[in-house]
């Protein structure tokens, strides 16, 4: 029997057996959104692709195409929630939401109602932007940064549903909430990961400014999903979950055939151009997932401390490892090291198999590392309050 | 003709923008034109550049000949060559209009373009090289509808933003069916504050942001060099210098300018008080940026001055300046080169046929009354006592030249028969498609030359056109009959 974790309608807190909960009928549009969210990020993975092989840019290419569909997923879904809890709901499960403007729905659903209406107005604005400064000039430009938060909104919308089930479920069905959380979360990792694309390259991986650059970020999402995961793994699964969709896309893109159609055409393309091989975050989430385990009931400064150190330390070692053996043996369909788009000038080539050198006035490694060990502990100290959060959310 | 209502569909998209005046070659005036034959099939193109780059062009294909079965376009940018475009893409039929084709070209780099476009038929195939140079010219400005339409979408995000902080903070984490105790609702009403002020820094710091885009895109638009021009007398003859003041250009930081029709530059003055004064001359290159050469016995007045010259990379471009004459000049006419013409009569109607002295007269045989977007109106008959055709000479390659001027100067074109591209341009892409360069990236251009070698019978000549706005415009056709420049001025109006 499927019992809930949290008494419903009970003011004392004192646990009391739940036949049912209307929580646990709006299951599946936990799963619609974490359904939209892969549809979201696994068409802006294609679409970076696309912009790499083929180039020519509309609103209809097939990636734009199923990014907008996880948008209207998750916009439409849960408009569908809200309307029937709001207006067909029975009181306990209007009881069940929060109120927004009158109306009453899950908050994840409400974030994700956000998040497709930021999608929808970037249209008309990003539409106006290419018409008005040139066709995707810059690709960090208002309209694309209002589309991505839109992107980021149904991520999180899908996290904060997967949440509010993981919490509130019990038994098997908080096993099933806890692994489509921990699924959402590698979505979230993804999506992370692709913004910091252009500063996260093969070249940089000896860098300090590599390491400080993920020390800032990668932990607030990673020890977040660590303390509010309720599965065995949970940073681990998400981690993996990251990198499976990441090279999974990819290695299914590269089977299919895809020629430029823009110039200047440097390189001579028959299929899709992956992006590049996901970091090794499996590792250090690993790590994270298992020094919570020891940490959880320290103060918040030493469990940060110590998360931060185990995030980066496994960070450093894996991924500098990683980086020699792709530099000499990248060449190949599932490290595709050599990824390189149609505008890439041959003569630049070698410069991707190289590590970057210091640049005139850049901090050493170990300077570097100290300031990355900083941000990595920062970054976990809020990666861990975000999670304590995160446990709490129960509508 | 062209359909006319494609070009209207053009000049509707054109007026939506807020555009700036000038363009790289020509003034005013951004449509190509081009007339030519690809193989073996006579095809007519004009090319609608974006007035954003990167940005998309509109082209449109006449292919008239019923032996055509397909009709390609291919944008080939200079410094990739056509080993780095894109494969051609199929031009489509227009519908209700036969032998019409239109398509996209993705002009994703600013500078030179060549378009080829490729016809396939019956009779082989063929390829034509359309120049065309992708710069921004213009600012699109948000209309009304849409600003709303931002406007409030983006009120109810922000609304939508603060409302769910407050449910995140408050109502979602009391257990369903839980009443919010009134710590955590104060918690959530200081957690909403919070988030409204963030959200509105990062407003303002998006519209900051917005701004900044905007001006560094203002930066991007094309204008016009900066020159300076002078008149002096030099060895008894008045001389004009037209320098570029310009350092980039100054210093040779730009690609060298190639010969048009054997000359370095084509230097036009339009005086700007009088309908009919024009000058046409080759000055020389005195430096990299300099340009010198005699001038022309021509009345005192104040003149505009546009300068054509051709960059090897096939780009054109006109330098755009004024000079003022306070006296007349005398005659330094042994100074000046053979094809130098000038022009001091007064303009003809389009009812009037124009004088082109021996009794030989040029008539306005296109519409009477133009009107803007319009192609064929620039047609004219020779005419000649004898009702024999006129024997037309080459003129710098060309059976003839035009120069189209709108009364205030905001529009400035040199046509041929070919159109509004230079031969130059067309000459150094193909040049370069040969790979025809030498080490330190100079053309050979030597004895290149191309075009109307022989005197040909004319009756009629024609420049494919289309008037870009409304307004007074004064058009001069130059020919050489019995070796001598002849030019023909007409005053006419455009209509919307």
């Amino acid at each position: 029997m499927t019992t809930l974790a949290h008494p419903v309608g009970h003011p004392t807190g004192i646990s009391h057996e739940r036949a049912h909960s209307p929580v646990l009928d709006w299951a599946w549009h936990a799963y619609a959104t974490v359904l939209a969210a892969a549809m979201v990020v696994v068409g802006l993975i294609w679409d970076i692709s696309w912009h790499m092989s083929i180039g020519r840019d509309s609103f209809w290419t097939p990636a734009h195409l199923l990014i907008q569909a996880g948008g209207v997923v998750a916009g439409l879904s849960s408009g569908y929630l809200a309307l029937r809890i709001t207006f067909a709901g029975s009181p306990e499960a209007r009881a069940s939401g929060v109120s927004f403007w009158g109306f009453r729905a899950p908050l994840g659903a409400w974030v994700c109602v956000l998040g497709c209406g930021a999608m929808l107005t970037s249209a008309p604005f990003d539409d106006w932007w290419h018409n008005a400064y040139g066709l995707d000039v810059r690709i960090v430009s208002p309209p694309h940064i209002l589309l991505a938060l839109g992107m980021i909104g149904i991520v999180l919308g899908a996290l904060l549903r997967t949440l509010a089930l993981q919490n509130v479920a019990d038994g098997a069905v908080r096993q099933r909430a806890a692994t489509l959380f921990a699924i959402a979360s590698g979505i979230l990792i993804t999506i992370v990961a692709i913004v910091l694309l252009d500063d996260s390259g093969r070249e940089e991986m000896h860098a300090g400014d590599f390491y400080r650059t993920l020390a800032k970020v990668f932990p607030v999402v990673i020890v977040a999903v660590a303390v509010a995961g309720r599965g065995r793994w949970p940073a681990t699964t998400a981690a993996a979950m990251y990198m499976l969709m990441l090279a999974g896309t990819s290695w299914v893109l590269m089977l299919f055939p895809a020629t430029p159609k823009l110039g200047p055409i440097y390189q001579n393309i028959t299929h899709y151009v992956p992006i590049d091989f996901p970091l090794l975050l499996i590792a250090p989430a690993f790590a994270v997932d298992l020094v919570w385990r020891r940490v959880r009931d320290r103060p918040a400064w030493v469990a940060s401390l110590a998360l931060g150190v185990a995030f980066l330390a496994t960070l450093v070692i894996v991924q500098w490892l990683f980086a020699d053996f792709a530099m000499s043996h990248g060449r190949n369909w599932f490290l595709h090291a050599d990824n390189f788009p149609y505008m890439r000038v041959p003569a630049e080539e070698p410069y991707s198999f190289e590590f970057r050198p210091l640049e005139p006035g850049e901090a050493g490694l170990v300077a570097q590392l100290s300031l990355a060990l900083l941000y990595a502990a920062l970054a976990s100290a809020v990666g861990r309050a975000w999670g304590r959060w995160m446990t709490r959310v129960l509508r | 003709m062209i359909a006319a209502s494609h070009i209207r569909r053009g000049a509707r998209v054109a007026l939506a923008l807020a555009m700036g005046v000038v363009l790289a070659a020509h003034v005013g005036s951004p449509d190509v034109f081009w007339s030519g034959k690809a193989g073996p099939y006579p095809i007519d193109v004009i090319v609608r550049p974006p007035q954003v780059v990167p940005g998309i062009a509109e082209i449109l294909v006449r292919a008239p000949d019923a032996r055509i079965e397909r009709v390609t376009v291919r944008p080939v940018y200079w410094r990739a060559g056509s080993k780095g475009a894109p494969s051609a893409d199929a031009a489509k039929p227009v519908e209700n209009a036969p032998g019409m084709y239109s398509g996209r070209l993705w002009l994703m780099a600013g500078g030179s373009y060549s378009v080829h476009v490729g016809v396939q038929g019956s009779a082989g195939q063929g390829i034509a090289v359309v120049p065309v140079a992708a710069v921004a010219t213009g600012q699109l400005q948000l209309s009304g509808g849409l600003r709303i339409l931002l406007v409030i979408l983006g009120t109810l995000l922000v609304a939508g933003i603060v409302t769910a902080v407050y449910a995140a903070a408050g109502e979602s984490q009391v257990p369903p069916g839980e009443p919010i105790p009134p710590a955590r609702r104060t918690r959530a009403r200081v957690a909403a504050s919070i988030a409204a002020a963030i959200v509105a820094l990062l407003v303002f710091g998006g519209a900051k942001w917005w701004n900044a885009e905007a001006t560094a895109y203002r930066s991007t638009l094309y204008t016009p060099l900066r020159t300076r021009v002078v008149v002096r007398d030099s060895d008894g003859a008045p001389t004009i210098t037209l320098r570029v003041v310009d350092t980039n250009f100054r210093e040779g930081r730009v690609s060298a300018l190639m010969p048009d029709h054997g000359r370095i530059a084509h230097l036009f003055l339009a005086r700007v008080d009088s309908d009919g004064v024009l000058a046409h001359l080759h000055p020389e290159q005195v430096d990299f940026g300099t340009l010198r050469g005699p001038l022309p016995p021509l009345p005192a007045g104040r003149y505009r001055v546009f300068a054509d010259v051709v960059h090897e990379t096939g780009f054109q471009r006109t330098f755009v300046d004024s000079l003022t004459l306070a006296a007349p000049l005398a005659a330094g006419a042994s100074h000046l080169d053979r094809d130098d013409a000038w022009f001091t009569g007064p303009l003809s109607s389009v009812s009037t046929a124009a004088p082109l002295g021996d009794q030989i007269t040029l008539a306005w045989a296109g519409d009477s009354q133009p009107v803007v977007g319009r192609t064929g109106v620039l047609r004219f008959t020779l005419h000649q006592p004898s009702g024999e055709p006129a024997m037309v000479e080459p003129y710098l390659g060309m059976t003839g030249h035009a120069v189209v001027m709108r009364d205030d100067g905001k529009v400035y074109v040199h046509l041929h028969p070919s159109g509004t591209s230079a031969m130059a341009s067309s000459l150094a892409f193909a040049l370069r498609d040969r790979g025809d360069t030498t080490p330190d990236g100079r053309l050979r251009m030597g004895g290149a030359e191309m075009g109307m070698t022989t005197a040909q019978p004319v009756r009629e000549i024609s420049f494919p056109y289309a008037f870009p706005s409304p307004g007074r415009y004064r058009v001069w056709v130059q020919l050489r009959i019995r070796d001598s420049v002849r030019t023909a001025g007409f005053g006419v109006t455009v209509k919307e």
